[in-house]
């Protein structure tokens, strides 16, 4: 936990090896498993016999843009998780728990709900970014840059709870008898029988967002020595906050208009990772990345399995993974809090 | 002796007259007991009602009775004031008999009951035969047993007539309601599926009552026949997007498809037959494609 027990430099060599194979692991499995296992060989050989078109079917129709969905999700949640806790050095920041996420699907609720993506489909990405990007300024105004833990959460609390109750409203007004039922899919999340044209609505977003989310790994190593050293060092910090803002509110708004607000990947994916890169803020944002497509894809796999005979939630399932780690980092932080 | 016959007519006179009062008393207490101002603040209430009672004695229905969208007899309650399930609503106006659902309004009732009103509330039948319990219960208590046993009997006659349970040869149905419900045999859906001659799949992935249709779980059983869930409502929400899903769109392409609509049987009542006709007709189609099998199947 404490940075100065280890060299500066020592990122673990082995780190992205064991990323990279844990990730591609988890979306062969998640190709694979299902109400009926998709004998992936047997069926590239065409050896898979009668059931041969429904099993490919599934496999390109259904699980693969579920497996997709699950990488582009989870590598956003990772990836602002990262950045944000690195921008407002608190290890509590993370779309979730700082109302981006709850902002966003408002926003999505709004533009589906009243008919605003009947004339334009892209009016779902858009709502939920515009949610997104309102979320953060409002946490950036309520806690900005090194504000206490608690004030942080605080704000993050505020955020989370108007945006849940105006979702509330929103799907109470909507014209359509089954929005008020729906309010659970935007609350918990999901990926269950999702298909392709939900990938096309997050690709440009991602592409477009995880680039700028990426390039700021050299100005987050630099807020570590202070903003001041980091402004002397050229980096503008307003600027900074502005591409933030921007990156995770296009990124977390387009993902949360898919998949509803999902929990806690921010949150776990850069704490697990952190003693890895040598704490350094900067290192930790590309592998938060392939982390948290890693957790999802495994968390998704979860809520596949016929235990309970019901698919659970997504957000259900992140949840119960990362509250206990909240828990704990609370209890850590608790003498910083009082 | 001589007071033996006048004893006689004094003694019926006087039994008469020692029974008509209470004879008055009776009748007087069952046209009190028999409900004449009934409000109704559940929609499958409504249809009931409007299907069993005199107009003038049904006094307000829900607003969702009057929602084309929603109640397939908006039509008839045309007219009829309308209430939106609130205790203060409800008690202006003055019922003597207020009908709710058994498991939605629990609060309502429990608040109309305090207040004095008398409640009933009708259960949600699982079976035909609950349904046509429900109906006979329903005239007794309304005092309109005439038209719920005709009602009844009719209901009776159009279920054996259209009985194809007996066929030998069952396709295997899927049941797809919107946000990818399905209800297996413990239901009034499920049953009808079994009146119509098909298997359930929701029978074989072992839901008994409601529960999910995964996507993955509809393509892997393979099913002769889709039953889809049409909803009269338009507006949009996430439940209409899995119709759209490529996957299914190419499975509905290729299977005999019965478009239900959600108005017919959201509701337990004797309209039920309506989409039991339509399970009956798609059963039929799909039986003719298979004696020939050249036939090109287009979906409706």
């Amino acid at each position: 936990m404490n940075a100065s027990n280890q060299p500066a430099s020592v990122q673990t060599p082995w780190l992205w090896p064991v990323l990279v194979t844990t990730t591609v692991a988890l979306f062969v499995a998640s190709l694979k498993v299902g109400s009926a296992p998709i004998p992936l060989w047997d069926l590239a050989t065409g050896n898979a016999g009668p059931e041969a078109a429904t099993l490919s079917l599934i496999l390109a129709e259904i699980r693969l843009p579920r497996a997709i969905l699950a990488v582009f999700v989870g590598g956003t949640l990772g990836l602002c998780g990262a950045v944000l806790q690195g921008l407002l050095r608190n290890p509590l920041a993370e779309p979730g728990l700082l109302g981006a996420s709850s902002a966003g699907a408002l926003g999505a609720v709004i533009a589906l709900y009243f008919g605003l993506t009947a004339t334009l489909p892209l009016a779902l990405p858009l709502g939920g970014i515009a949610g997104a990007v309102l979320g953060i300024m409002l946490i950036l105004f309520l806690a900005g840059r090194g504000a206490r833990p608690s004030t942080l959460i605080l704000a993050g609390v505020a955020v989370n709870s108007l945006a849940g109750a105006l979702t509330a409203l929103a799907l109470n007004l909507a014209p359509s008898p089954f929005a008020s039922l729906e309010i659970v899919f935007w609350m918990l999340g999901s990926l269950a029988d999702r298909s392709f044209e939900d990938v096309t609505i997050v690709l440009p977003f991602v592409l477009l967002g995880w680039p700028i989310l990426l390039m700021l790994r050299r100005p987050l190593e630099a807020l570590t020595l202070g903003e001041d050293v980091a402004s002397s060092l050229g980096f503008d910090l307003r600027h900074l906050q502005l591409r933030v803002v921007l990156a995770t509110g296009l990124t977390v708004g387009a993902c949360v208009s898919v998949s509803g607000n999902i929990g806690f990947v921010g949150l776990m994916v850069p704490h697990l990772l952190r003693p890895w890169v040598g704490h350094h803020p900067g290192r930790l944002v590309a592998p938060s990345a392939l982390g948290g497509a890693a957790l999802l894809l495994g968390a998704d796999l979860l809520t596949r399995s016929p235990v309970l005979g019901q698919e659970l939630k997504l957000g259900v399932v992140t949840a119960l993974l990362g509250a206990p780690l909240f828990l704990h980092l609370l209890w850590h932080l608790r003498t910083r809090l009082l | 002796m001589v007071s033996s016959p006048e004893g006689y007519t004094g003694g019926w006179t006087r039994r008469v007259g020692r029974w008509l009062p209470m004879m008055a008393l009776l009748a007087a207490g069952i046209a009190s007991a028999t409900p004449q101002r009934i409000v109704s603040i559940n929609l499958c209430a409504d249809q009931l009602l409007m299907t069993l009672l005199p107009r003038e004695r049904l006094i307000s229905v829900t607003h969702l009775a009057a929602d084309p969208t929603q109640s397939m007899m908006a039509g008839q309650a045309r007219g009829v004031p309308v209430n939106h399930g609130r205790a203060d609503e409800v008690v202006r106006l003055k019922p003597d008999l207020v009908v709710a659902g058994r498991y939605s309004q629990t609060q309502t009732v429990a608040l109309l009951r305090a207040l004095g009103i008398p409640v009933l509330e009708l259960d949600v039948p699982s079976s035909t035969e609950q349904l046509i319990k429900q109906m006979d219960d329903l005239g007794q208590r309304l005092g309109v047993s005439q038209t719920a046993h005709i009602e009844i009997e009719r209901f009776r006659r159009a279920l054996d007539e259209l009985d194809r349970s007996e066929l030998p040869n069952r396709p295997l149905a899927a049941l797809y309601r919107v946000n990818r419900g399905t209800e297996g045999r413990d239901t009034l859906i499920g049953e009808l599926m079994h009146r119509a001659g098909m298997r359930n799949v929701a029978d074989e992935l072992g839901v008994r009552r409601w529960g999910t249709l995964p996507m993955e779980s509809l393509l892997l059983a393979q099913p002769d026949i889709i039953i889809v869930e049409q909803s009269s409502d338009r507006q949009p929400a996430m439940a209409h997007q899995f119709l759209r899903h490529p996957a299914l769109r190419r499975l509905l392409a290729e299977t005999q498809t019965a478009l239900l609509d959600s108005r017919d049987w959201s509701c337990a009542g004797p309209w039920l037959t309506r989409p039991l006709a339509q399970l009956v007709q798609t059963r039929a189609r799909w039986s003719d494609a298979l004696t020939e099998p050249a036939t090109v199947q287009t979906p409706p």
